[in-house]
């Protein structure tokens, strides 16, 4: 799946997944690779400045942590993660109803 | 950081594109340890040098990553929260005092209803920061020209009260292109509504170029700054609304969600 299918989607994907943290970067991509059996695998280096922007945004937190000599960080969800991640949520069901009312409908039927 | 291999020169050629951006640093220092963590783990079957290579190309060109950092950067998150509601039904009100309180001041005598109405239109000042408080908040932040634009906005405060008149056309002006910058890294945020946004940069825009024909062919000094506020007044209750009107993230009971 290309990056430009999940424009829009991205944020709910990635607090869906921190909300099971919390994780770090590389977690983050692996299991948004599990979750999809792969279909979904984006340059992993995108996924960086989405998490510092919705860190920016009050909905991720972070944390620094020293692995193997190397600086580590941390996200988890806030609360008002939580929030936004129910609410993107809540709409985004409600989008893939209506869609899949439509493309999942009968044909109309013949009338020659 | 490692000494000469792959992955060091990889965060060289990164550093150096996303150099101007403020979390530069953590930025490549995230990249460093997810690259070398991929590296390590395709290591088997493979030699070092293919499996930093391997990790290189998952990760995405420095080019690449350095542009969606910078889109990113600019972004908003739209994240609506009670005190940006709030600061959008500032800004709705912010010209309804303004305009309200001043006409009212132009007409009435000099009773308590003119003080109460000149009251009403400072109101209009501190209504229109918070306004744009909550826009630069509503949109994380607006990068450092968002920053930079609200600090020039309060800037333009004391300018108001010294030097008379003057004073005044030069706040005017300085809130202009405030504005007109809020506007341009809205747009690029793409989170509320174009037609809005447009009309808040055509505002400053249009008031300009009135300023500059007069400057040619004289005419009434008040053109400019009518040419000018009517779209910013549109633009400003436009946006308030639509920002009013969002449910609140950090508000339980409120939205879609109220039923669930």
């Amino acid at each position: 799946m290309k990056a430009d299918a999940l424009r829009g989607h991205l944020d709910l994907l990635l607090l869906a997944i921190v909300e099971d943290g919390p994780y770090h970067g590389y977690a983050v991509i692996e299991e948004l690779r599990n979750r999809t059996d792969g279909a979904i695998d984006l340059p992993e280096g995108t996924i960086y400045p989405a998490l510092h922007r919705l860190e920016r945004a009050g909905l991720l937190t972070s944390t620094w942590t020293e692995v193997g000599g190397r600086r580590r960080r941390t996200y988890d969800v806030t609360a008002r993660g939580k929030t936004a991640a129910r609410e993107k949520r809540q709409e985004w069901n409600a989008f893939a109803q209506v869609v899949q009312r439509v493309v999942g409908a009968p044909p109309w039927p013949a009338t020659t | 950081m490692a000494g000469d291999d792959l992955i060091a020169a990889y965060l060289r050629e990164l550093r150096a594109s996303v150099a101007h951006l403020r979390d530069a640093d953590d930025l490549v220092a995230e990249a460093e340890d997810h690259l070398r963590e991929t590296a390590d783990r395709l290591r088997d079957g493979r030699t070092e040098t293919e499996a930093e290579a391997e990790a290189i190309a998952r990760f995405g060109s420095a080019t690449y990553v350095a542009r969606v950092c910078r889109t990113e950067a600019k972004r908003g998150a739209a994240v609506p929260t009670q005190r940006t509601r709030a600061a959008g039904l500032a800004l709705f009100l912010a010209p309804v005092l303004l305009v309200g309180g001043t006409i009212g001041n132009w007409s009435t005598g000099k009773t308590w209803v003119h003080g109460l109405l000149v009251f009403i239109s400072v109101l209009s000042v501190p209504a229109l920061f918070f306004g744009l408080w909550g826009l630069r908040r509503r949109h994380g932040g607006l990068g450092r020209v968002g920053l930079l634009a609200f600090v020039l906005a309060l800037a333009a405060l004391p300018v108001f009260f010294v030097a008379g008149w003057y004073g005044v056309i030069a706040a005017f002006f300085i809130l202009t292109v405030v504005l007109l910058a809020f506007a341009v890294e809205m747009l690029r945020a793409q989170v509320l509504p174009v037609v809005p946004l447009t009309l808040l940069a055509a505002g400053p825009v249009m008031g300009m170029a009135t300023v500059a024909v007069l400057a040619v062919v004289p005419g009434d000094g008040s053109v400019p700054a009518f040419v000018a506020l009517v779209p910013i007044t549109v633009a400003l209750m436009w946006l308030g609304w639509v920002m009013w009107r969002e449910p609140a993230v950090d508000r339980r009971g409120v939205g879609p969600l109220a039923a669930a």
